[in-house]
């Protein structure tokens, strides 16, 4: 009780609540907007979440999540566009709800879709984070070491069509990490270290400016290709009866409750997201709508069960995420991954750690989960007929704003130091550069940041554990926390390929 | 051999091949105190990470090939091209040369480019007059702004401090708040000037809609950074 109440503290104040509201309705906006997305809204704020205290930075990140998240069904619903790929679900019955004339009740029914998703997820995270975190203090360093890697197989050999692709994009993102000094013995790892040796190129990589340079810098070249693109008319929708029936919602239970928890386990996953957890409450839902004897209506006929059911999977994949992201510090999506980077700027390791010696913050974090979600309800009810007008901003006027914003972003983060922010400026047009590269030609992007995040981590246990076991490298193979690990990696690495040759 | 073929896995082939020959250049790093042995070093993840990179990129280079019609739509255009390549080059160019012009002129010059770039499609040479205008008016506004806004903040700041005026006029947020008016209402004012002295109109939104984008922005990045989160922002050629 005490740590909550000194969570509470720590959340309830003027700036804290100020800045999530604007968290909140910047998410929202950044998620209506096709072409922007949640995890590059949470790379632009980063730097501004910086220069606030903990928890209200953590509440501000969380809010622009939970907003952008709900906020891409608006254009889905309303113009058959989803503003990112978690609403792509949402379309199919949003639609033609909207083209039957309920464009109200499909936003309204959205919102508190997303309401049920992201408070019941949360609950998942208040009840299993803890006990997920207690059970990392039986990790050593071969366990942790092992545990980084299974991290970002997974992600890799989920977050792209091609497995390899995956595999070299987290080793990259590995090898950036280790630019800079050398953990142990100190000694520079950076090339042309006898001319550099006195420039900002020792801080190595710098996460911030990465993140902003891979979400938002690539983000906005990769767009460019749209420009001249017409964009689709926002038609004049009349947007009443703003709430479904409370029986509608009553009917949709078991919906409901299956969408929860597809949504929850699938972003406990790492590397998953919610775009997968969209299709599979679309097909559980589906199967109940069968097994309901016509008591809810068809998918795909313009009904609120089309709605209810991916809004309820993709909110609930925030809560989900922050799973492994608080008790092991493996992310489960490349947004929780961003978040992470967050608390490690702040010096805050994700972990068992953090449980035991910063138990106020979890309650804080939870906390602030909680308002951002209301915030998410609140502003996207109150903002229904502004957000469509917003929707006819040309992205010819947004990003040159958002690449401004990633430069200065990424030279806040070096406070005082001229040179340093503008290395980090310069890291973000490189890692902006790299981002563009890879989206144009398949390679995904979010094992570079679980390289970046975890390769540290996976280097020192690595050589930890090794001395330990006085240069025994088998050492591995010797404990049964390990060899689950390596045999979860070895599976993720395994399924894929058996699944595509089951396919051919 | 690169019509059939990717460019990206070569490119990262190369890489990975160099960064072998880096790593092993490099030599090993031992942990400190290390006598008893054990520590692996610190070359032998790196250079198994770079083995890893280089065969997985070459097989990537023979397997993954160019097939005829793909990725229509990742396909660019010339005004896309243009437009990417301005915008690379610029955002260099910005980075380059913030120290010298400082924040307020690149942050607003970036700005105004890309977005008349992007509004027109390119910077065609029929637009060359506008777009200098544009960028020589909306210059002088953003300085004329800045300028006040400055004075308004230091007025308020070291006359809060020596308590010539209420002290919570002096605070960080109501100084921010009445540089933001200020701001506000000379953008305001300068925005009806403005539509008075151009009239004409074939050209003029997308010019005005450049100028009042980037004033307004950097204007604001600089008040929320500077202003708010003490950021010290480069200052440049514009010193006060």
């Amino acid at each position: 009780m005490d740590f909550f109440l000194a969570g509470l503290s720590q959340v309830l104040n003027v700036s804290t609540i100020a800045w999530m509201a604007a968290g909140s309705i910047l998410g929202i906006l950044l998620g209506a907007l096709p072409g922007l997305t949640a995890t590059m809204g949470i790379a632009l704020v980063m730097p501004i979440s910086f220069q606030l205290p903990t928890a209200t930075g953590i509440g501000l990140l969380l809010a622009v999540y939970c907003g952008a998240v709900s906020g891409a069904s608006i254009p889905a619903i309303l113009l058959g566009i989803p503003g990112n790929p978690n609403a792509i679900a949402t379309v199919i019955d949003g639609k033609k709800m909207t083209d039957k004339g309920l464009a109200g009740q499909a936003l309204g029914g959205a919102v508190i879709a997303s309401l049920i998703g992201g408070t019941g997820s949360l609950i998942c995270l208040i009840f299993f984070s803890p006990l997920i975190a207690k059970a990392t203090l039986a990790f050593g360093p071969a366990e942790k070491t092992t545990l980084a890697l299974v991290g970002l197989v997974i992600i890799a050999s989920v977050s792209g069509k091609s497995l390899l692709k995956g595999l070299f994009m987290g080793a990259f993102g590995m090898i950036l990490s280790f630019l800079g000094a050398d953990p142990f013995s100190g000694a520079l790892r950076i090339p042309f270290a006898q001319y550099l040796s006195q420039t900002p190129f020792t801080k190595g990589f710098d996460l911030t400016s990465s993140l902003i340079g891979l979400f938002g810098v690539s983000q906005v070249l990769y767009e460019l290709k749209n420009i001249d693109k017409p964009k689709e008319p926002v038609k004049q929708v009349e947007i009443k009866n703003l709430f479904p029936p409370f029986k509608k919602i009553r009917s949709m239970w078991k919906i409901i409750l299956s969408s929860l928890g597809i949504g929850t386990v699938v972003g406990a996953i790492p590397g998953t997201g919610a775009s997968i957890a969209v299709f599979m409450s679309l097909d559980s839902a589906r199967n109940i709508i069968n097994a309901s004897n016509g008591k809810l209506e068809e998918l795909g006929t313009g009904c609120l069960e089309g709605v209810f059911a991916p809004e309820v999977a993709n909110n609930a994949v925030t809560g989900g995420a922050l799973i492994p992201a608080l008790a092991l510090g493996i992310p489960g999506d490349s947004a929780t991954a961003v978040l992470i980077g967050a608390l490690m700027i702040k010096g805050i390791a994700p972990g068992y750690q953090l449980f035991q010696q910063n138990m106020s913050l979890v309650y804080a974090i939870f906390i602030t989960m909680f308002i951002a979600n209301l915030f998410m309800a609140l502003f996207q009810i109150a903002g229904v007929r502004i957000y469509p007008k917003i929707l006819k901003v040309p992205g010819g006027i947004l990003f040159p704003i958002v690449l401004a914003l990633s430069f200065i972003g990424s030279y806040a983060i070096a406070g005082q130091a001229t040179s340093v922010g503008i290395y980090n400026m310069g890291i973000a047009i490189f890692m902006g550069l790299i981002g563009y590269v890879c989206k144009k030609d398949g390679y995904p992007i979010s094992p570079i940041v679980l390289g970046l995040i975890l390769g540290q981590m996976f280097e020192e246990n690595f050589r930890r554990a090794v001395k330990l076991a006085a240069g025994n490298y088998f050492t591995f193979f010797t404990k049964p926390i390990c060899l689950l690990f390596i045999l979860l990696a070895i599976l993720s690495i395994v399924y894929p390929i058996i699944k595509k040759k089951r396919e051919k | 051999m690169f019509k059939t073929r990717k460019i990206t896995p070569f490119a990262f082939c190369v890489f990975s091949l160099v960064y072998i020959f880096y790593v092993v250049q490099l030599g090993d790093s031992r942990m400190l105190g290390d006598s008893i042995g054990g520590d692996p070093g610190g070359r032998i993840i790196p250079l198994v990470l770079g083995i890893f990179m280089f065969i997985s990129s070459f097989y990537i280079w023979l397997t993954d090939k160019k097939v005829k019609d793909e990725n229509v739509e990742n396909k660019l255009n010339t005004v896309e091209k243009h437009l990417l390549i301005l915008t690379i080059v610029l955002s260099l160019l910005y980075v380059s040369t913030a120290r010298i012009f400082g924040f307020i002129l690149s942050t607003s010059l970036l700005i105004y480019i890309l977005t008349f770039a992007n509004l027109t499609l390119g910077l065609q040479k029929s637009n060359l007059k506008a777009f200098f205008s544009g960028a020589i008016i909306s210059e002088i506004i953003l300085i004329a702004v800045y300028t006040a806004g400055r004075k308004l903040t230091r007025f308020l700041l070291i006359n809060g401090r020596k308590q010539l005026i209420p002290a919570w006029l002096g605070s960080s947020v109501a100084t921010l708040l009445l540089t933001i008016l200020l701001v506000s209402v000379l953008f305001f004012i300068f925005n009806i000037l403005i539509n008075k002295i151009f009239k004409n109109k074939n050209l003029f939104t997308q010019v005005k809609m450049s100028g009042a984008i980037s004033v307004l922005t950097t204007e604001f990045l600089y008040l929320m950074f500077k202003q708010f989160f003490l950021v010290e922002l480069i200052k440049g050629i514009i010193y006060w």
